[in-house]
């Protein structure tokens, strides 16, 4: 198919320039994170940094006295919420998926019929139940709700379908219990999937911020995000490049997970269009 | 033995044959239960009552509704949320799909998932982090914006200041974050679609437009019903982009004027700070009623065609 050279450079042209869209923001936060707050707002401004300086970032920690515990309970969430949450998704998927039982099909609609129900729904009485457990204000009560997704289920089934019969019936033949067949079979046969599922649910824990917002009280309790966000509403001026600093952390996780494990999140999405 | 004894036997037999597929689906189950479903129907229970903390909650039936029909600012969430839902969902598709159609036609199989993961990337960065630098962006006097369009001779815009310009900005900053998504999604759905329907078309003399009307289109439409439906049901939610794009820059909940006051972000003022949790429930009940009707309406009006 001939394609003129200058429909071409145009095409092209206009995906650099989407780039460039999708990419600005990004350099801004870098720059101005490292720009002194006295230049900041100085006009007109510039794109590239003046005086570039670590000093916000150091001056963090006094915006935010508990930014590192902040940080740390944003990672332990990151980490463990997803582990939890991939196992028991994948353990019920298998159930689904492998496992012939009565009420089988009933249940999984059950699931997935709540995903056409807006999460919003449940918030107040997710945090009434966890008031009255005595969960809000700990990381349970952020970790407990995130580790029960339906969206994960709806994934991993459609994943183990296309593991083959013969294997189960392999394992089944050597005595393997079903278990044993969930673990040593399935599981490796969508890892894949399991990466992703693991990828998506840290990304999604980090970013995390209503939830928190609500359920999280004390200072020293609150995720990074939470944290972050409160320098908003000082009643003095803005710590701007701290702000930025703190924004340029919130990013970088995420940032260097996507550079590194993109094939994981990207194309799997649109695998999952298939099922 | 009675023979409802039996039955009980016959079920307990079952269940312990098949105890592993029950075991494995129980955690979930129970967690799902607990926090997922539970809350859910409780939501609707509480929507009828005005909670009370340690006391037994006051049974008012239908008497939240009717103090949110009687809200104005209920009403103006309600157009709010039309303004940014309309504005954002249609934009993002069209840019989706004519960047994903480029992609798909003019880059090389080795850089179309480089592409895209660039575009995507927005979707998955932190959103306070986002909100924060579009703030910074979009500041009346100090943002880069303002000065870009100094530079070619336009007038500063009052991005977060006036009302319809923090619309504008809301719907800017959703559409940044969210288009991608809707990229990756059409463009793996583009790269599915059988190469020969294009060389018949070819042969056949179509033009671009042609192609692009009687043969992606139809294919990619359950692609883009699913796309539209989980637009939808984002749209109604929308909270976290407005609710931070104007907070620490308006003191007003929702922006200027209440521009992009949203009914989700009035769910979390009337519970979390009001405490009128039964208020609260009955719009976020109000609101999952408006998302499934539209549910319905779509796949009622795709099935028919």
């Amino acid at each position: 198919m001939f394609i003129r050279r200058p429909v071409k450079f145009l095409v092209y042209l206009i995906l650099a320039l989407v780039v460039l869209i999708s990419l600005f923001p990004f350099y801004w936060t870098f720059i101005s994170s490292i720009t002194p707050v006295s230049k900041i707002f100085s006009y007109p401004p510039t794109l590239y940094p003046q005086e570039p300086t670590l000093i916000n970032y150091i001056r963090l920690k006094v915006y935010i006295p508990t930014i590192f515990q902040n940080i740390m309970n944003s990672v332990i969430l990151a980490i463990f919420t997803p582990i939890v949450a991939v196992f028991l998704e994948s353990l019920a998927a298998f159930a689904f998926s492998k496992l012939k039982f009565k009420g089988r099909d009933f249940l999984f609609g059950l699931v997935i019929s709540t995903m056409l129900i807006p999460a919003s729904v449940g918030f107040i009485p997710l945090f009434i139940i966890e008031v009255n457990l005595h969960l809000i204000d700990s990381l349970w009560a952020v970790f407990l709700p995130g580790a029960v997704g339906a969206f994960g289920i709806f994934l991993f089934r459609q994943a183990m379908y296309a593991v083959p019969d013969e294997l189960m019936d392999a394992g089944k033949i050597d005595g393997a219990s079903d278990f044993v067949l969930y673990y040593a079979i399935t599981m490796p046969n969508v890892k894949p999937m399991v990466i992703t599922a693991y990828i998506m649910g840290f990304i999604g824990s980090w970013n995390n911020y209503f939830w928190p917002l609500i359920v999280l009280r004390t200072q020293d309790k609150l995720t990074f995000p939470v944290a972050l966000s409160a320098l908003q509403t000082q009643l003095f001026e803005s710590p701007w490049g701290s702000i930025m600093a703190g924004a340029v952390l919130l990013i970088l996780p995420v940032l260097l997970i996507f550079a590194l494990l993109s094939r994981y999140i990207v194309p799997e999405i649109g695998g999952a269009i298939k099922g | 033995m009675t023979s409802a004894h039996s039955r009980l036997l016959a079920a307990a037999r079952y269940i312990n044959k098949h105890r592993s597929a029950y075991l494995f689906i129980s955690p979930f189950f129970i967690g799902f239960a607990v926090f997922g479903l539970y809350p859910m129907l409780y939501s609707i229970y509480l929507s009828f009552t005005q909670y009370k903390f340690r006391a037994p909650s006051l049974w008012v039936g239908l008497g939240n509704y009717q103090d949110i029909f009687n809200d104005p600012t209920f009403w103006i969430s309600l157009k709010n949320t039309l303004i940014l839902w309309l504005g954002t969902l249609p934009l993002q598709l069209l840019l989706a799909f004519l960047v994903a159609s480029l992609i798909n036609a003019f880059i090389g199989q080795r850089w179309k998932g480089a592409l895209s993961g660039i575009y995507y990337l927005p979707e998955v960065t932190n959103l306070v982090a986002v909100a924060l630098v579009f703030q910074l962006i979009l500041d009346n006097q100090y943002g880069i914006a303002n000065y870009l369009l100094k530079l070619v001779g336009a007038p500063s815009v009052p991005w977060l200041i006036s009302e319809g310009w923090t619309r504008i900005s809301t719907i800017l900053l959703i559409t940044w974050r969210g288009t991608g998504w809707y990229i990756v999604f059409i463009l793996a759905a583009l790269q599915a679609i059988d190469k020969e329907y294009y060389e018949v078309a070819l042969i056949e003399g179509a033009n671009v437009f042609q192609k692009a009307w009687y043969i992606t289109l139809p294919i990619l439409r359950p692609i883009l019903l699913y796309l539209v439906v989980l637009g939808t049901i984002a749209g109604w939610q929308i909270f976290t982009e407005p609710y931070l794009l104007t907070r620490g820059v308006s003191n007003v909940l929702g922006g200027p004027g209440q521009a992009v006051l949203t009914p989700a972000m009035l769910v979390y003022d009337k519970a979390f700070v009001s405490l009128k949790f039964g208020y609260a429930a009955a719009v976020s009940t109000l609101l999952g009623v408006i998302i499934a009707f539209f549910s319905v309406i779509y796949f009622r009006f795709f099935r028919e065609r």
